[in-house]
């Protein structure tokens, strides 16, 4: 095996990155909006906001966060031979795509969830 | 370029890999594991099963035709449409593609074979067997008849009293434990078997498309396993994970069953797709249009597939957040499969589209899926779905996306690569086979569109004659048969010319780009050629040719037996030589005995249940002895100086990564059981525990822990012995190992006695049922490994077990480690939770 092979596994989690981040913030909007309405919290409110809405906020912002730094890490065009390979150059460029196709679904998963009532 | 090997090959080499790789003779070909063959039984199989559903469903036309019809009653109806639902998505849509991915992926990668062909073979077995008996039961009266998704209470002891759903649940529980087996194999498959030069970015779109289905199979088989698990134990054993009035929840089996379900969709559509992105640009002799966003496309389905589960219970008031996000997360899943679409269509427009069957397959498909998936936006939207919930608009609906987006993509298939295993069909019929279908599909379904605005309901027996729905009922019929009439012409057209296993083959009859269209055998390819593009037949001149007379790869058979090269996942680069095991009988008799375990259990024959059980064990057993090969043999040259090592462990081995592939399965069980705890905690947090069940002492869990920990301990010490390698670490390593399994069983058994004591029954509530529904699943895993321990052991004693030939032990272990890892979450779970919550 030549020094520029990747990890594989670690290369196949960093090109599905930006899809597993979306499915970790939806797995949690989905458990906040849950819990909130089971006990009754949902119209909460903090300083204005409703706790809910600040929740997944939260969550949302983190999500984008990581997704950047996936996007950023993707960019990084690696050295000598893995530079040039273009299985590796394929990797990258999909970890990128994946990152901003991850942002578009982060995104979507959180409007509804902030402009909507919780447990109407 | 220059090839690696020289030619004229020694006389002999091709003999000696054609007599290596012969396929057992007459009725022996049962005993065959390679995967063209394998993979012709499994697609035949899934053909006949579909052909069995649709006969199903003609009587159910039949009834329908007409008002107050008297031809079947309404038992049996209810049996119909369960079966037929369960049977075309459980033994036709999933298998049948898993099947077509057995049979062509080596073939699309240039490997000999799949990495476990016996894996292959058992799951093939396993499903044929278990998935005809389950068949026989309409004609015993005692088919299922709640749906094609149980719902409980409906399929509860209480309104199902007798054994049908049993059948339904072990039977179709059993058939996705066989689906994971083929899915562990189509991963590392697709990762490790490849052409040397097929890195990632030369890689076919239908393997991406297995890749990714796969990797679906092993995120959501589970939940359906869980849920069918738990309900059979709720039906036997009386535990009421789904009784609201013991605390459990009937929505549960329904996240459950979602989460699986509507993945689904996409797990049989996906496939289907990625045949779809091989047949386009071969028929329009251009490349496809924008692979990379195809992939991403590919990848995005995948995931954003799951975020869909609750969709199907948009009637069921749950909270109206939940549910608008799962309606948007509904209309996001549609983005990525228009990406497809337009990358088909201008693929279509770039080239020069020749319209052959498999074309106007094709094209079939395009409209009939579009116009399934604006019924299925329509759907998606709340106000919409409270309308047609229930009607037949929603079965027009779902007709339209699995005929559109499976079945015709699947007779595509057929046609496209039917000369790959036999002759290329008659074009003359097979334009009549397209017509029928097409023709009938949409008479049948789009029909059922209007029938269902008027209201009529889904899943009635018949109806009365003043409701304004007599014609079209009757037009839905006559398409019905209409649909019929096409199947039976390709059936016709199918034993008429179809006849596989024969070495001679028309060749590349498309012109097509891609690697199965190489001349093969039995072997495959007789050398492994280098890649250097997504379409090296039509990149890389005299291909064929050069493969053909063993200028590439391997051209022989160096090391005597069947054998393949293992890649790396990324590049593609060869890392070592895998011997394969040829044709055995051990996996065809675990098959009939796993079938036989869970079908005699089902009609309760409890201790020949048992037998059959044990057997299958056995079996397994005797099947794997010899599947972890001598590592001394000396490394072999494959050309080009390239020399391969032919043994390998660690993370470059294929058995390394079905292992971790193996523990995915685990966690994603395991998950779904979390899942399952605390949404019956949501629903009982006043009472949990409820009264009367306290928590045990602290000890119990506490000492459980301690065991755990010390079994694991010892399996980690034992490792270290057996690395000194030389035998002087033998008796020890042995010793330990050996000690390890009460350390085991100990630690589960502490943790049950401890909830026993503090009064938790599981039949008493929901509380009670999830917290033994955990010691089920750890009980699974013990069991394993009270018998792979020994196992490991007695392979130590027979000298197939030491410092270097140790993929045996490295798998034990793994399976220990995780067991340990899960207990332990578990424990804490059980235990500290409700006390952290309380
Ligand atoms: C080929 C022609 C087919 C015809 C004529 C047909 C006909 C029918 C009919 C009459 C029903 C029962 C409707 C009711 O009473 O509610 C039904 C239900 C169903 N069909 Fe088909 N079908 C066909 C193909 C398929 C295929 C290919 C699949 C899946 C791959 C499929 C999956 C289902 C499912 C899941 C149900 C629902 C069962 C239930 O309600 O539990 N069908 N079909």
């Amino acid at each position: 095996m030549s020094r520029a092979e990747m990890p594989a596994g670690r290369a196949l989690v960093f090109m599905a990155g930006g899809l597993i981040v979306w499915a970790c913030q939806f797995g949690l909007v989905y458990a906040i909006n849950t819990h909130a309405c089971s006990f009754g919290w949902g119209s909460a409110r903090i300083g204005g906001a409703g706790l809910v809405q600040l929740l997944v906020g939260v969550v949302t912002a983190v999500a984008l966060a990581a997704l950047l730094v996936l996007f950023l890490a993707s960019l990084s065009r690696g050295e000598g031979e893995a530079r040039r390979d273009p299985a590796i150059r394929f990797v990258r460029g999909m970890a990128a795509a994946v990152a901003m196709f991850g942002a578009l679904a982060v995104a979507w998963t959180a409007v509804p969830a902030l402009v909507s009532m919780p447990c109407a | 370029m220059r090839l690696p090997n020289a030619t004229p090959r020694p006389p002999g080499e091709l003999a000696e890999l054609e007599r290596i790789w012969d396929r057992p003779r007459g009725w022996r070909i049962i005993s065959a594991v390679n995967n063209n063959i394998i993979g012709i039984f499994y697609v035949g199989t899934a053909l006949l099963f579909f052909v069995l559903a649709g006969i199903l469903a003609l009587v159910m036309r039949t009834q329908l035709a007409v008002p107050n019809g008297g031809f079947v009653g309404h038992d049996l109806y209810n049996q119909l449409f369960t079966m037929h639902g369960t049977v075309m998505m459980f033994l036709f849509a999933v298998p049948v593609v898993e099947a077509l991915g057995v049979y062509l992926l080596p073939n699309l990668q240039a490997a000999r074979d799949l990495p476990f062909p016996r894996l292959s073979a058992y799951a093939f077995w396993a499903y044929f067997v278990g998935g005809l008996v389950f068949f026989t039961s309409i004609f015993f009266d005692v088919a299922p008849r709640a749906g094609w998704f149980m719902y409980p209470p409906l399929s509860s002891t209480e309104y199902e009293p007798g054994i049908s759903a049993d059948f339904w649940l072990l039977g179709i529980g059993f058939i996705e434990i066989s689906a994971i087996a083929g899915a562990v194999e189509i991963v590392v498959g697709v990762l490790k078997t490849r052409a040397p030069g097929q890195g990632l970015d030369k890689l076919p779109v239908y393997s991406w498309a297995m890749l990714v289905f796969a990797a679906m199979i092993i995120f959501a088989f589970p939940a359906v396993i869980l849920c069918t698990l738990l309900l059979e134990l709720e039906r036997a054993f009386d535990w009421p994970f789904f009784i609201a009035e013991r605390g459990g929840d009937p929505l549960l089996w329904q996240h459950l069953f979602w989460f699986f379900g509507h993945p689904e969709v996409y797990i049989i559509f996906l496939p289907a797709a990625g045949m779809v992105s091989m047949i386009v640009p071969s028929m329009a002799q251009s490349p496809l249009v924008g692979y990379r966003l195809v992939v991403l496309a590919i990848l995005g389905t995948g995931f954003l597939s799951f975020g869909l589960w609750v969709h199907h219970m948009f009637t069921t008031g749950l909270p109206e957040l939940s549910l608008s996000f799962f309606s948007a997360a509904s209309m996001a899943v549609s983005i990525p499969s228009g990406i497809q679409v337009f990358a088909w269509i201008a693929t279509i427009a770039r080239g020069k589209m020749r319209l052959h069957t498999p074309a106007l397959f094709i094209l079939g498909f395009l409209f009939i899926f579009t116009l399934g998936g604006l019924t299925g936006v329509m759907v998606a939207m709340m106000p919409f779905d409270w309308q047609v919930h229930d009607t037949y608009f929603v079965v027009a609906h779902f007709h339209y996306v699995l005929i559109g987006g499976m079945v015709f993509p699947l007779f595509a298939a057929f046609y496209y690569w039917a000369p790959t295993a036999s002759v290329r069909m008659s074009e003359t019929i097979g334009r009549w086979v397209f017509a029928l279908i097409f023709v009938g599909v949409n008479v049948t379904f789009f029909t059922m569109h209007i029938t269902g605005l008027r209201g009529m309901p889904r899943r009635v027996w018949t109806y009365p004659d003043d409701l304004g729905w007599n014609t079209l009922n009757a037009v839905s019929t006559g398409g019905a048969f209409v649909i019929a009439a096409g199947v039976a012409l390709f059936l016709f057209d199918l034993a008429r010319r179809f006849r596989p296993f024969r070495t001679e083959q028309p060749g590349n009859v498309w012109n097509a780009g891609t690697l199965e269209w190489l001349p093969s055998g039995n072997y495959q390819t007789r050398s492994v050629p280098i890649v250097t593009s997504r379409e090296p037949l039509w990149d890389q001149p005299n291909l064929a040719e050069d493969v053909k007379e063993g200028r590439y790869y391997l051209p022989g058979a160096p090391t005597g037996g069947r054998e393949t090269i293992v890649t790396s996942p990324i590049r593609a680069e060869p890392q070592y030589l895998l011997r394969i095991p040829g044709p055995a009988w051990s996996p065809v008799l675990a098959a009939i005995f796993t079938a036989g375990f869970f079908l005699l259990l089902t009609v309760k024959l409890v201790p020949l249940s048992v037998l059959s059980g044990v057997l299958a064990v056995a079996f397994v057993l005797v099947w794997v002895w010899d599947t972890d090969p001598d590592p001394d043999h000396p490394p072999v040259a494959i050309g080009g100086g390239i020399v391969l090592p032919v043994y390998a462990t660690g993370p470059v081995s294929h058995a390394w990564w079905a292992m971790v592939v193996l523990m995915l399965v685990g966690g994603s069980l395991f998950a779904c059981t979390v899942f399952s705890y605390l949404f019956l905690w949501l629903g009982n947090a006043e009472a949990w525990p409820p009264p009367g069940a306290g928590l045990p002492h602290p000890a119990w869990p506490a000492g459980a822990v301690l065991l755990y920990l010390a079994g694991a301990g010892a399996v980690l010490l034992a490792g270290s012995f057996l690395a000194r390698g030389g035998g002087a670490g033998n008796w020890p390593f042995r010793i330990l190992l050996v000690l390890a399994v009460p350390l085991l069983v100990a630690a589960f058994g502490a943790d049950l006695l401890g909830l026993w004591r503090a009064g938790v029954r599981p039949s008493e509530t929901s509380y009670g049922a999830i917290v033994f529904g955990f010691a089920v699943i750890q009980g699974l895993y013990v069991a394993a490994l009270v018998v792979m321990a020994p196992y490991t052991v007695a392979r130590s004693f027979a000298g197939l077990l030491d410092a270097r030939r140790r993929v045996t032990f490295d798998n034990t272990r793994m399976l220990w480690l995780y067991a340990v890892a899960q207990g332990l979450i578990a424990l804490a779970l059980v235990h500290l939770f409700p006390r952290l919550v309380g």
